[in-house]
């Protein structure tokens, strides 16, 4: 059954079509919440959370991008929202507003995609998601939001109560950090990058 | 190298397409005499290259699970609430009220000697009974959520004098010049009555006590304000829906990256939705002179007329308005709502 199918029986009640669809689509929104929140109970919980958001919400659910990216994009509300209140719980917190628009949202690279380049890609894929565990909160949120939600500056900043220069330095110093965490553990990403700034 | 640490945001931020046109040339302009930048500006682009590769992560097991487990729990939760003008009871009194009121006003006016024109009339107050008992007309102004009962509970008010919206306005049938006006019908209050038959039908009402449920498919709101909103940077428009929930409320805002919405995220928090839903409308028009206002009477379960008023000059910037209201717990969140327009002279 197509994801169409099953959005289209899942909007009209059906639950066991919708449990396709969260397990079609579980690995991808739960891994984006354990990368924003770096702790599997809350990712699990956040995850679960922007599921039943979709479910909730299926009925004004129009189908103008696929449901995988529309929960996806459920998901980075929800995350948003998590650590807009943590926030608030840590600090003395100015007001807040989020932010997103459809044209700044971009759909996920595949993530499974060539094969032959798989096992390196892999290798790249784990020693990142290693270095991005290691960045402290502040520097691997506003890299989560921009890298995997595809928030643009203004948005981040709207998200996390941050000026735009702040959020311009702040996701500056968090690539040099991860920069540095790679390189100290081996992994250079110098050789031959597949998207290289103009000038290389 | 102390000069070009200033460059590292311009070259992190040219990956994201974050650089405005001066930026970019001021950057080009240093890389071009810069080996060290270029080659840092190479490995930040390496690292953004890399994270469509990131590793992802498995959903614990028993996730799918959770997930529905929640969402079965959230479906029992829900008010299961049959408007009071929909269940059947109602529908078979609205029905006996109409006859009623026929019967009364025929025997009131005393039907052999009265004219078509009163017996036409008198139908149209049987009719418009008979029709609310169906979609009821009257309305609910504005009153404050003081009397808010369990959150399930339908709610079906009329206030005493009710306000002249024009909704009621356009409404009353207007035949041979003579215009019959509803309020008047279904409240009793307002206009004197024009004949018999109306008369006979507000005894009635009055007499069964249940004229009010019959007549009251509106919903009430309250704090409506008004935003002005960045054109082509709303959600789609018209439309409109129910927020019931902070988080709901934060997922709808991030659609408006063109504005500082935060006043509302503020406003509306986890307190405000314990016991209420926020309304949500977003319009569009060709004009930002033009004004908009929740029709007084104007909210219903599934939709809610927007009042228009075009100036007859104005600018011809194209606009968007989002409109909130607060409205009461009956709402269920995610309701999506039609949006009707009225337009005012």
């Amino acid at each position: 059954m197509t994801e169409q199918e099953l959005v289209a029986r899942a909007k009209a009640g059906d639950q066991d079509a919708f449990e396709q669809l969260v397990l079609a689509n579980q690995n991808k929104v739960y891994s984006l919440a354990f990368r924003m929140v770096n702790d599997r109970e809350e990712a699990a919980d956040l995850a679960q959370e922007a599921f039943l958001k979709a479910w909730q919400g299926l009925p004004s659910f129009q189908g103008d991008s696929s449901f995988s990216t529309w929960v996806y994009r459920l998901a980075s509300n929800v995350c948003i929202d998590f650590l807009r209140k943590q926030k608030r719980r840590r600090e003395v917190e100015p007001a807040l507003s989020l932010d997103d628009q459809e044209s700044g949202w971009t759909e996920p690279a595949d993530w499974d995609q060539d094969p032959q380049r798989h096992l390196e890609r892999a290798e790249r894929g784990r020693a990142l998601a290693r270095a991005l565990e290691t960045l402290p909160d502040h520097h691997r949120q506003v890299l989560v939001l921009r890298e995997l939600s595809g928030l643009s500056y203004q948005e981040i900043g709207q998200a996390l109560g941050l000026d735009m220069g702040t959020v311009k330095s702040r996701i500056a110093r968090s690539r040099l950090a991860l920069r540095k965490i790679l390189w100290q553990d081996g992994n250079f990403f110098d050789g031959t990058p597949s998207n290289p700034s103009k000038k290389d | 190298m102390e000069h070009c640490e200033r460059y590292t945001p311009l070259l992190s931020a040219r990956l994201d397409g974050e650089l405005t046109p001066e930026e970019e040339r001021e950057l080009e302009a240093h890389l071009a005499v810069c080996p060290a930048c270029r080659a840092l500006g190479s490995r930040l682009a390496a690292i953004h290259s890399a994270f469509p590769e990131l590793e992802k992560v498995a959903a614990p097991e028993g996730f799918a699970r959770g997930v529905m487990d929640r969402v079965r729990a959230s479906e029992s939760a829900k008010p299961k609430v049959i408007p009071l003008f929909r269940r059947p009871q109602f529908k078979a009194l609205a029905g006996m009220a109409a006859c009623l009121a026929l019967c009364l006003g025929v025997y009131q006016a005393g039907l052999p000697g009265q004219s078509r024109k009163d017996a036409a009339q008198m139908m149209t107050a049987a009719d418009l009974q008979t029709a609310e008992a169906e979609q009821p007309a009257a309305a609910a102004a504005p009153s404050l959520f003081a009397a808010d009962t369990d959150a399930g509970e339908e709610k079906a008010k009329i206030p005493d004098s009710v306000p002249q919206s024009r909704g009621a306005e356009q409404s009353p049938q207007e035949k041979d010049g003579e215009t019959f006006d509803q309020t008047t019908v279904l409240t009793g209050a307002g206009e004197q009555p024009q004949d018999g038959a109306v008369n006979g039908a507000a005894a009635v009402q009055s007499q069964m006590g249940f004229a009010q449920e019959i007549a009251s498919d509106y919903y009430t709101f309250e704090n409506a304000r008004y935003l002005r909103v960045s054109y082509g940077r709303t959600p789609q428009a018209p439309s409109a829906q129910i927020l019931g929930s902070a988080d709901s409320l934060t997922a709808f805002l991030v659609q408006f990256p063109g504005d500082d919405l935060s006043q509302v995220s503020s406003d509306y928090g986890e307190e405000f939705f314990a016991g209420h839903r926020l309304l949500a409308i977003v319009v569009e028009e060709g004009s930002g002179s033009v004004r908009h206002e929740i029709a007084p009477q104007g909210l219903e379960r599934d939709r809610v007329t927007v009042l228009c008023q075009t100036p007859g000059e104005g600018t011809d910037d194209m606009a968007a308005w989002l409109i909130l209201a607060e409205v009461d717990g009956s709402f269920r969140d995610g309701d999506v709502l039609a949006v009707m327009f009225e337009e005012q002279s």
